[in-house]
């Protein structure tokens, strides 16, 4: 039996919470009644007061965390190196805010910090001491067109052995996989869309990530009503990730509104859940 | 409809006078953020409106947001100022010209990704809009 965990980014609701069609709560009873154990709030999204929400925000989202039975795996964080009009954030002003970023997601009960391999290294290693105090592992996306192999990931892969994979390590997203278009895609190229190329990575990349990673993106382009995801192969994702002894989160990020906003998140969101349960239990 | 960042974002049923005891300083319309986040206001590149075909001035044009009005000449210095996912901006345009006297409303701004790349390789998503008004139809795009 598989002790991979069910998981989502709110992420994947991006386009219903844009259209007012669901709030937080709302969200959070709605992936609760998918099934999925938990969740990874994005700050940028979701958070109200963002990146300062104050005490009563908190407190208020902790209670629906708990009313609705919901664990809360990662909180997603932005690098947002161009915010500052003509110039880039430079190393300390990212270290900053990704220490705000690393207190709200204490406040709100979060295990895991998700950010982006835009911090820079000293901003990392000035992070880690905090993240490590207060039981917060840190994590950062792989995700395509960056490779694990890549300059800047060789260099944090050496972070990863210098302080622990307990500590710090990577989120692989599954979106490296994707190889070949789905009915979304193939539907935009019918109305004068482009295919995007699809150059999946070796599946030995995610035997590379397993011990560096407790929390992994389930990307989700498009799921059918046979519970298959028509550009990545969760059968084999599975099997490896299975056999790999990974034991974290695979987080369902759907991401079709992308390609079609008028697809409905929440169906794909559904098919998800189904699909994980399908894969690693044998029913959906 | 194709990708979240091509939707329509101005909300046509939203139009109405700004009006301050008698008088109409001009008009103010509902904006929401196309986007899977919200953004620092500073990320808003050349915002720009045009009302009738003719360019409103950006020291005339404001944006609200968390309850707090900001002029759209002054976005690029709102670093600190965050627009949320689910909040309607509302945009006033001070130009004296009533909702009676609009034909067409087109918005454009470029939405910098804040969070890609470093300044000489940000990635800026363009967005535009377009109300007509027409009889007793308010048309979008």
């Amino acid at each position: 039996m598989s002790e991979i965990k069910c998981g989502i980014t709110l992420f994947s609701l991006a386009h219903p919470f844009l259209h007012r069609k669901l709030n937080l709560e709302g969200c959070l009873e709605f992936v609760a009644s998918c099934g999925y154990e938990g969740i990874e709030l994005v700050s940028a999204q979701m958070v109200k007061g963002y990146p300062y929400p104050d005490d009563a925000w908190c407190s208020s989202f902790r209670k629906m965390m708990d009313r609705y039975g919901l664990e809360g795996y990662a909180y997603g964080c932005y690098v947002d190196t161009v915010r500052y009009s003509g110039r880039t954030r430079t190393a300390d002003e990212n270290f900053y805010a990704a220490l705000q970023d690393l207190k709200v997601a204490h406040r709100l009960g979060f295990k895991a910090v998700k950010t982006s391999s835009a911090l820079q290294d000293e901003a990392i290693i000035r992070l880690i001491p905090f993240a490590k105090d207060l039981g917060i592992w840190l994590g950062f996306e792989l995700h395509d067109p960056e490779r694990f192999n890549d300059k800047r990931w060789s260099r944090l892969f050496n972070i990863f052995d210098v302080y622990g994979p307990d500590v710090v390590g990577v989120v692989p997203d599954m979106g490296m996989f994707a190889a070949k278009p789905n009915k979304l895609v193939l539907e935009a190229k019918e109305k004068g869309g482009r295919v995007p190329d699809f150059n999946p990575y070796p599946w030995s990349d995610l035997e590379y990530c397993i011990p560096y990673s407790r929390y992994m993106h389930g990307k989700c382009l498009y799921i059918n009503e046979q519970l298959e995801d028509e550009s990545i192969d969760y059968t084999r994702v599975m099997e490896i990730l299975t056999k790999g002894g990974y034991k974290g989160a695979l987080a369902c990020e759907y991401e079709g509104f992308f390609t079609e906003a008028d697809e409905d998140s929440t169906e794909q969101v559904r098919r998800y859940a189904k699909m994980f349960r399908k894969l690693t239990q044998g029913t959906d | 409809m194709a990708s979240i960042h091509n939707e329509p974002f101005i909300r046509r049923n939203s139009f109405r006078n700004d009006q301050i005891g008698n008088q109409v300083a001009g008009f103010q319309f509902n904006m929401i953020m196309t986007d899977t986040k919200g953004n620092f206001l500073s990320c808003l590149e050349n915002f720009r409106i045009q009302v009738n075909s003719a360019e409103v001035r950006a020291s005339d044009v404001f944006i609200t947001v968390s309850d707090r009005q900001y002029c759209t000449a002054d976005l690029e210095s709102l670093s600190d100022v965050f627009w949320n996912l689910n909040e309607d901006a509302l945009i006033t345009v001070c130009n004296g010209m009533r909702t009676e006297d609009l034909s067409q409303v087109e918005v454009s701004y470029g939405l910098r990704m804040s969070f890609l790349g470093d300044w000489e390789h940000r990635l800026v998503v363009p967005k535009y809009d377009k109300i007509t008004f027409g009889g007793d139809t308010l048309c979008q795009k």
